[in-house]
This record gives C-alpha cells, structure tokens and sequence, in this order.
C-alpha cells in the first residue's frame, strides 16, 4: 500500500498560541511568577476557553467544569516557577493539569454516586458511569456530529475520556498517561477500545436509521 | 500473509507513531489486506468526525472568563508567598540577581547566627549590576558602597528559625536579632535563647520559643507581629521586621545550588539522630572533604553528638552557612543560576516568612554587603543578664535581668568595630 493511500490523518492542530507567541507567554510567565497580576490575568483569559471546555468535555456539567477550571489554574500559578518551556507547550502543561484536576473532582464524587445508581439502575458497565448530573446546556448538533456526540455519552467513561483528550485535547499518549495517572500503553488500549466502543455504537445507530447513508461504517474485520 | 493488524497497531500507524520496521510490516500487511485496509480507513474516519464534533461542541460551551479570572486570583493571592517582587523586575537575569542577593542575605545571618570563637573572614564579593550580570571578570576587587549618599536609619530585624518538625506546636528553637548601622558600619547579632520567660503583649508571660506559636493562635494570627513587639519590649529596643526561616527551605536552597564541599574534619557518628518520628535515623559522616545535599547538610549541622572538642554543633552550623555563602557569592555560578532563577527563587521565598518587604531586602542587602564577618559583634542574652526560675507549672526557664540586658545593649551599640 502506497503512503497516498494511506488516510492521511492527524490530530488538528489546535490554536496554541492563543493570540501569544511562545516568546509573550514566557515574558508573562516570568511576569507572572513575579507576582504581577496583569500578567496572570492574561495568560488566564487567553487559555481559559480551551481549559474550559476540555474540562466541560470531561465532567459534562457546566459548573464542576467551571470548579475543575479554577483549581487547574490556581494550581498551575502556584506552579509557575517550576514550569519548564522546553518539556512541553503550556497550553498542553494547563490541558494536563485540568485532566488530572478533573479526575480528582471525580474520584471524589464517586463514592455516593455509586451507591445511588447500584440502588436505582441495573445494567451499566461496571466501570462506566453517567455523569455526575444532567449535562446543563443544551447542544445544537446536527447529522453526523450529533451521532458521534450521542454514541460518545454512552462510551465507558474512561474510554470516553481518552478520547476526548486525544481528540479534542490534542495530548500525547505520554501527556494523556500523565495526565490520567496510567501507563503509556493504558492511555493506547483506551484510546483503541474507545474506538471500537464508538464504531459499534455508531454501527447500531445507522442500522436503526435505514437509508441513512451520510456517514461511513467502516467494515470489522 | 500474517494475522491482522490490531486497532492499536493501526492507530499508532495514522499518527505515524512506528517504528521503521514496524511499519513496513504494517505496510506489507496492508497490501493484501483488504478488511485491514477498511478497518484503517474507518478509523481516520471516526477519529476526523470525532475532533469536528468536540470541537462544535466546545463552540458551544459559553465562557466566563471574567468570574473565573476573580476567582483565581483570590485564590491565588491567598497561596502567594508574602515577598511581592514589582513588575519591572521581570527579566530572568534581574530575578537571578534578587536571588543572589536574598540567598546571600540569608546566608549571611546564618554565617552570623553563630555565636562564639571569630569566624573566618569572608571576603566581600561586588554586587552585581544587572548590566553586567554574567562578568567573572569584574571579579574581586575593592567593594563601592552602594547608595553613598542614602542616609540609612538603624535596622533591627528578629530572626526566628523553625524546623518544621515541632510545626504542630510552632515552636522556634533560634532567635536572634540582627541590627545593623549602615551609616557608622556597625551590626551586632545577639542570639536569643528560647527559654527566655518574656511578657507578650495581650498573651501574659510565655517562653520565647513560644511567642511566635501563641500569636499565630491569635484572633489576629500575626505570630511575626508578636514576636517582634515582644523582643522589642524585652530589650528596650525598637524592632522593625521580623522574619521566620524554615530549616527546609534552607535544605531546597542547598539543593538548588547544588549541594556543598564540606571539610569534615572528624568521623560523625550519630545513631541516635532523631527521624522525626520518635524513631532513630542514624547518621554516619566519614572525615575528609565531603559532598553534602541539603539535608544531610542539616542533619550534619543539626546532630548533637561532639566527636572531638571544638567540633560541636555551633562550628559545624558556622562551616555549612559559610559553605552556602561562598556558594551563593562565587560570581562563575552566575549564569547557571539565571538558568535556575525561577526554581531558586521559590525555594528562597518559600522558606522565608516575613513582614519585610522585597524593596527592604535589598536595601538591607546592599547594607549588608559592605559588611564582613569581622564587622558584625555577637553576644548571647545568657547567665550574664538572666537568672534561672523554675515556673509554677514546673518549667525551667531563665528571667531577663532589664538592667543586665540595657547595658549589654548599651556596649553592643558603642563598640568600636
């Protein structure tokens, strides 16, 4: 097989720089550490939208997303000093931290969660959860993204997470174990079983659909 | 052919995250596969619409970044340390000459926190300015005295160290106070003892080791604030600021330099030495010229044992801040601690409480500067100006004679140095 044929594919590349150069964000940074505010504030607002909504995409809930968010960068300022430019972009450095924040917001959330829906709901996969509450804003999606959206709900949760990280945060595998407290490999087998866990959600949801053809299913082997 | 591929195999194959081998074996199979080739095929395919839907999502999702901005930043400011460095002082080599100058600071009331046999003479080093900040070549050299013309007021500061083991209690187990006349070059560094039974103001009588605890448990929670306005009023004499020095972050300062070449002139044995946890850590120096991290450096500071007379605690705690200030004021480390500033700068802030201000420090600094070992007298409030009591509740601890103390102030302040 030609490398043309191959599906030439790559995670987009995300607005990094914000409206920054690396060389402003440094200055900032630098700035930042110092104790100046005006510096924080805008290494804050150019990076919030990204922070924000990878954590909604995580907790599908607008305000643990907004609590996740705030942690992530009070953690990160406090954290300044030790930032090293050279190991990773801080855009990716803020998305690492809020992942982690996110999966600690979680993790202790869990515990009485659990125990509501072992009494009230059968039939879940052991290790998935719904979220936490009702996801509380309203979504306009249309075709194929609405599809993907809804299969994606129903993913296992970490799976889901994954990929959410990959596809949306943009994250390494090295970030994403990192970020998730997991092995390389771990942070691989949940980005694959989360695209085979999507695939068959998608497979059954176009065979309900029939005579819908705008979206390709691609063949199991 | 060989078996198919796995999801994992083809998804390492779209992000090209093989190795050369790997992919040609990839490849190979793929020619004459075609489920594999499909298999390829939709998973592009998923991972294409899976980032458009995050991303439409993710225009979705409205921002507030004003109300995240006010919550952060009083976070924030609640979790920053007290030094507040003004914006100017931005740049990388200004901050690694802060640093120098804070770390030499410290150093220097460490070298001088010892009383007892002259230390040795260290040579004062200049300043760097921040024009030049790496030039090994403007090395030693007669020391301009900074700001000539500035009239300087006497500054007294009391200097309290903890070593964040007792941190329940608050205990601190050094005092002294550092006062300095830069106009007549003159400092004196009288050490405290903490037995010494003070009157705090609003607190009733305590011990002076736990002054600093008692106003941290104060509706006002300025322990700093207490301890000053008590050695204040025990000495007859005005306080300005006060600091706290943490024994770990003197133990992160060693460490960021690098660790320190100590001549040890005896075996240290001690298999006593306390672990923190009412066990034993037992600790075991061999002689010779040794290579500390920061903590064994404290703990080799720290150890009560006397291997050989004159080798006690208070000569060793003299050799390693002599070591750390040697270190902080060779001028040839200067690039490498550009490099580090940030990092140096948070272990130095971060084991530093206090009420002086950055603009303070580096006044004091530069005041401080001019000043040799040789400069500074030293006495200790001992059996001289106290007397012994045992209180009521059974403690032993030692009164302050007043009339002792204001002479003994009285020759400190007019010793001709």
């Amino acid at each position: 097989m030609d490398s043309q044929n191959v599906v030439n594919f790559a995670v987009p590349g995300h607005d990094d720089h914000c409206g920054l150069t690396d060389l402003m964000i440094q200055d900032l940074i630098e700035r930042a550490v110092a104790g100046d505010e005006i510096a924080a504030r805008q290494l804050h607002d150019a990076h919030y939208p990204a922070v924000l909504r990878l954590a909604y995409m995580l907790l599908q809930n607008r305000q643990d997303a907004e609590d996740a968010t705030q942690d992530a960068f009070v953690y990160a300022f406090g954290r300044l000093a030790q930032y090293d430019p050279a190991r990773s972009n801080f855009a990716t450095w803020l998305r690492v931290i809020v992942a982690s924040r996110c999966r600690d917001l979680q993790r202790r959330r869990r515990i009485p969660w659990l125990s509501l829906q072992e009494l009230f709901e059968v039939g879940l996969e052991p290790e998935d959860e719904t979220p936490n509450h009702q996801p509380d804003i309203v979504l306009e999606l249309v075709g194929v993204q609405q599809m993907v959206w809804e299969a994606l709900e129903q993913v296992p949760r970490k799976s889901r997470q994954a990929l959410i990280l990959r596809y949306f945060g943009g994250l390494s595998y090295p970030e994403m174990a990192h970020a998730l407290s997991c092995s390389i490999s771990t942070a691989k087998s949940r980005v694959a079983y989360g695209h085979q866990a999507l695939a068959r959600l998608l497979e059954r949801e176009a065979r309900i659909e029939l005579g819908y053809h705008g979206y390709h299913i691609g063949d199991v082997p | 052919m060989n078996k198919h591929l796995n999801d994992r195999k083809l998804l390492s194959y779209l992000e090209d995250d093989l190795s050369s081998r790997q992919r040609a074996q990839a490849e190979a199979h793929l020619r004459g596969c075609l489920a594999c080739r499909a298999r390829l095929e939709s998973l592009g395919q998923t991972a294409a619409n899976l980032t458009t839907t995050l991303h439409a999502v993710g225009e979705q999702i409205p921002l507030a970044p004003a109300r995240s901005w006010e919550a952060v930043a009083q976070r924030w400011k609640r979790q920053r340390p007290r030094f507040y460095v003004p914006p100017l002082l931005r740049h990388a080599a200004t901050l690694a000459i802060l640093v120098l100058i804070i770390a030499g600071l410290a150093g220097l009331l460490h070298t001088l926190a010892v009383t007892g046999p002259a230390l040795t003479r260290v040579t004062p080093t200049p300043l760097p300015t921040p024009t030049s900040p790496a030039n090994p070549a403007s090395a030693p050299g007669p020391l301009p005295r900074p700001y000539p013309d500035r009239p300087a007021a006497p500054v007294s500061i009391l200097v309290l160290g903890t070593d964040g083991e007792s941190a329940t209690s608050d205990e601190t187990d050094a005092l002294m106070l550092f006062y300095l006349d830069a106009s007549v070059r003159r400092a004196f560094l009288l050490s405290i003892p903490r037995d010494l039974y003070v009157e705090a103001p609003g607190y009733g009588q305590a011990c002076a080791g736990s002054v600093y605890g008692l106003g941290e448990q104060g509706e006002a929670t300025n322990g700093l604030r207490l301890a000053q306005e008590t050695i204040s009023a025990t000495l007859g004499l005005p306080v300005q600021y006060a600091a706290l020095i943490h024994f770990d972050g003197f133990v992160t300062l060693i460490d960021a330099l690098g660790g320190l070449d100590v001549e040890v002139l005896h075996p240290v044995e001690d298999p006593t030495f306390p672990d923190g946890h009412g066990g034993y850590d037992p600790l075991s120096i061999s002689a010779g010229t040794q290579h500390l991290d920061g903590a064994l450096a404290l703990r080799y500071a720290r150890t009560r044992v006397v291997p050989a007379p004159g080798f006690d605690r208070a000569f060793r705690q003299q050799q390693i801040v002599l070591a750390v200030h040697e270190r902080v004021t060779r001028l040839e480390l200067l690039p490498d601690l550009i490099a580090h500033a940030p990092a140096l700068w948070s272990s130095v802030t971060g084991g530093i409480e206090t009420d002086l201000s950055l603009s303070d420090v580096i006044d004091l600094a530069l005041l401080a500067n001019g000043l040799t070992a040789d400069d500074v007298a030293t006495a200790t409030l001992d059996e001289c100006c106290t007397a012994p009591y045992t209180t009521p509740a059974g403690r032993r601890v030692l009164l302050p004679q007043s009339d002792e103390i204001k002479v003994l102030i009285e020759q400190l302040l007019e010793e001709e140095r």
